[in-house]
């Protein structure tokens, strides 16, 4: 038996569309295998299948281990020994970490639950992991890439031979991605196959060993690591060769239009950090997770009170009690998770687009929604958002068409300085590529944009000036001749000065 | 996704609909004395207070609050109507006395959720029990009688044969529909309910969009508790108990979602009627009262597993 998992000619049929065609996944034991594709391509769908939430359509054949593999819920595919490790960790915060690992699967004794040996058990379960935590830490004390040790804790712990990992570094900072892949190849070493879903071309090559693509729905291609390319998988996954990554259109940078001086938060997250923006240009964040970006701009925002520190808008002190002072003074914030401060996800797109600049939806004083849904369908052209229609409820769209529209909501209040904190992050190339050449012309348009990144190729790529912070202080700036991988690094780990 | 609503996205969102008219047609062939315009007449007037308390919980509801404490204010702003409504003072006086009496327990309870942080079940529950209390203090614990006659007949007149507190409530649902859905700030408490977080940094005050949907349900308490000691004749310091949760049922049932950010205007108005023809259409066909509470549960729970399983079927 050569597959571990082999996934042949599956097909999934939901109402009025076809999200998967006859697709096929050949998985071997030992091996990290990444499965690509853009956003709407299958990948969860196929996950889904796999894990027992979704049921196939007739035709199609899953053995593992060379058996048939027939599960309805993901208990059964736990029991069967296939775990997923989910985008969004959903692990229960006021439970502790013993808890977490045996929920569900409580080890009982005279039908009590048996606390002490769950604590004996997964005191060795985290010393063979080499984390360190308590076992009878709550889940709430532990940062997020703990929390996701502890999924993976609870994946070995029920024997699984397969394990899902969807976009695992999301959410965790670059020191800790290298304990992930540290775990990674522990896993492989036991013989666990890894079906790891990422958009981060740099991980593929640093941790798969195998690729296999999807495209809207279809099966494209399978192949090594060490045959396949950037270039090659790019091609593979868009349908066509997107030769520039990284856009930069050519603007006119004028005069300063935005500045920061010493900004200060009241939680000591930032500390003394001044920036500018000119006219026309647009100036990189960098840094590590942790390093107070978003803190930075949240605070200039409104969001979170400053102790200290002035902004200027074209010159002029502007107050910054409240994120509607700074909307006034034409400043607009894509802010970071557009699940939690970007989108009404119960609304409509219409609704979304609508919410800054909702007095454009006005007739004679009163909300219009034929003139809201004029407005919400020339942003859905102008940013090439697929979606059925102005109506369509937000949460039905994929992660890229949803960070476009929450984009698109600042742009209809016509703002002069637009800050982006991780705008392309868990999208797909394609929509970063459009993204990219949207910041470009909007500073073609004399607008000023301060873009926020972790992808240091992507600010390099995109950036006049890149500003780099550590530890709630700007570390340094550097200007586009002088751009390199490795002065930003050292930068960004420029800790305590 | 879908491109087209298919006929089950349709009639999931009809549901309600669907149900209403199939219940009107079905008593209407069981009893014809259903459908004589003189019950009709008096399902208009059974549903117009808990319809006036159900748009005020609709504004809370949809700006993702809950409010337990509706049913004690009619009964205290009741009281006040009462006290002042025995012929001393122009029928404005308790009129205006009720509606101030409601708006401010209203903006305590936002004051408290918006402000103080305090979870909406918790800082409701309080008032409901503060406010039930406040109505025994300046009532002596005793109904109030002496209601003068032309406060009386607020509530016993008609228009038209349209009773007049119908038409107090068909007033109410036609400036509610309106503020819900054409105005700014109606749609700031969608946003609001849907994602404060995403409300907030879009320049949305919603401390101030939260208390102020708490005062508006606290308003229209207080004219439910004017009306409702016209209808009534006496104030009853006991009265209106649990009505907070036959507002909620109308809601719920007219498709508002618990959970905020979702909910129509119209559906508020079914849910009301629903409610009262089923109650009513069972008092015609002679069933107990008991009997009456036990279909009502398994009308809120079919309702909102339909509307659940519905919106699970589209994703």
């Amino acid at each position: 038996m050569e597959y571990i998992l082999e996934m042949k000619n599956i097909s999934k049929t939901f109402p009025g569309v076809k999200a998967l065609n006859g697709v096929e996944l050949k998985v071997k034991p030992g091996e990290v295998h990444a499965l690509m594709g853009e956003n709407g391509a299958g990948k969860s769908t196929l996950m889904k299948i796999l894990m027992g939430i979704y049921t196939m359509d007739d035709g199609g054949e899953i053995l593992f281990n060379g058996q048939p593999y027939h599960v309805h819920n993901p208990k059964e595919a736990m029991d069967t020994g296939v775990a997923m490790i989910h985008q969004e960790l959903n692990p229960i915060l006021d439970m502790t970490v013993y808890e977490n690992i045996f929920v569900g699967r409580e080890i009982r004794k005279n039908g009590i639950v048996d606390k002490r040996a769950e604590i004996e058990e997964a005191k060795k379960l985290i010393a063979d992991s080499g984390l360190h935590v308590s076992p009878t830490e709550t889940l709430r004390h532990l940062t997020v890439a703990q929390c996701q040790l502890i999924e993976i804790i609870k994946a070995i712990s029920v024997n699984a031979k397969v394990i899902v990992m969807d976009e695992p570094t999301a959410a965790i900072t670059d020191r800790e991605v290298e304990l992930l892949f540290g775990h990674i190849r522990k896993l492989k070493a036991q013989g666990v196959a890894i079906i790891y879903i990422s958009h981060r071309m740099d991980e593929i090559f640093a941790i798969c060993d195998s690729v296999t693509v999807y495209r809207d729905g279809t099966y494209i291609g399978c192949g090594t690591t060490k045959e396949l390319d950037e270039a090659a998988l790019i091609k593979m996954m868009v349908g066509r060769e997107i030769t520039d990554v990284f856009p930069k259109l050519d603007a006119q940078i004028g005069e300063v239009m935005f500045e920061a001086k010493h900004i200060t938060r009241a939680d000591g997250k930032v500390k003394d950090v001044s920036i500018s923006v000119r006219k026309g240009e647009i100036l990189g964040i960098g840094g590590l997770v942790g390093a107070g970006r978003s803190e930075l701009v949240e605070g200039i925002f409104g969001m979170h009170r400053l102790s200290g520190g002035e902004v200027y808008v074209k010159g002029r002190k502007v107050r910054t009690r409240t994120p509607s002072d700074m909307i006034k003074e034409g400043v607009a914030l894509v802010t970071e998770d557009r699940k939690v401060t970007g989108l009404n996800l119960r609304g409509t797109v219409n609704d979304n687009i609508s919410m800054v600049a909702i007095r454009k939806a006005l007739v004679n004083g009163l909300y219009s929604q034929g003139k809201a849904r004029k407005l919400s369908q020339e942003y859905i052209e102008k940013l090439k958002i697929k979606t059925p229609s102005g109506d369509q409820i937000v949460n039905n769209l994929s992660g890229g068409n949803q960070q476009k529209i929450v984009i698109a909501k600042w742009l209809l209040n016509d703002p002069d300085v637009i800050i982006m904190d991780e705008p392309t992050r868990g999208i797909d190339v394609g929509a970063k590529r459009d993204i990219y050449l949207l910041i470009g012309s909007l500073v073609q348009q004399g607008k000023a944009v301060i873009l926020i990144s972790s992808e240091i190729p992507e600010l390099m790529g995109v950036c006049d000036r890149i500003a780099v912070m550590a530890e709630g202080h700007l570390s340094g700036e550097i200007t586009r001749e002088n751009f390199s991988q490795e002065t930003i690094m050292t930068l960004a780990s420029d800790i305590a000065v | 996704m879908e491109n087209k609503k298919s006929f089950s996205a349709i009639f999931s969102e009809y549901f309600i609909f669907v149900i209403f008219i199939a219940l009107v047609i079905v008593l209407a062939i069981m009893k014809p004395s259903f459908i004589s315009p003189k019950n009709l007449a008096n399902i208009l007037k059974q549903a117009s207070i808990n319809g006036i308390l159900a748009f005020g919980m609709m504004f809370v509801i949809i700006s993702g609050g809950f409010d337990m404490s509706v049913g004690s204010t009619v009964a205290f702003t009741g009281i006040l109507a009462a006290l002042l409504g025995k012929g001393q003072y122009p029928l404005v006086v308790p009129l205006i006395v009720a509606l101030i009496g409601g708006l401010a327990v209203g903006i305590v309870n936002g004051v408290g959720i918006a402000i103080g942080d305090l979870p909406p079940f918790i800082m409701t529950l309080g008032t409901m029990t503060a406010v039930r209390g406040l109505a025994l203090l300046i009532s002596n614990g005793k109904p109030v009688t002496g209601v003068s006659e032309g406060y009386r007949a607020v509530a016993a007149g008609s228009i038209a044969g349209i009773p007049s507190l119908a038409i107090f409530l068909i007033v109410v649902i036609i400036i509610c529909s309106f503020v819900a859905t054409k105005t700014v700030y109606g749609r700031r408490v969608y946003a609001c309910g849907g994602n404060i977080q995403a409300a907030r940094v879009a320049g949305i005050n919603t401390t101030l969009i939260r208390i102020s949907t708490f005062a508006i349900a606290g308003l229209l308490a207080g004219l439910s508790g004017f009306l409702m000691t016209s209808r009534v004749t006496i104030g009853q310091p006991t009265a209106a108990e649990s009505y907070e949760m036959d507002a909620i049922t109308a809601c719920v049932v007219g498709g508002v979602s618990m959970s905020g950010g979702v909910g129509k205007p119209w559906g508020v108005i079914i849910g009301t009627l629903l409610i009262t023809v089923i109650a009513n259409g069972l008092d015609i066909l002679g069933v107990s009262s008991h009997w009456q509470k036990i279909v009502k549960g398994l009308i809120i729970v079919l309702a909102v597993l339909m509307d659940v399983k519905g919106k699970s079927r589209k994703d």
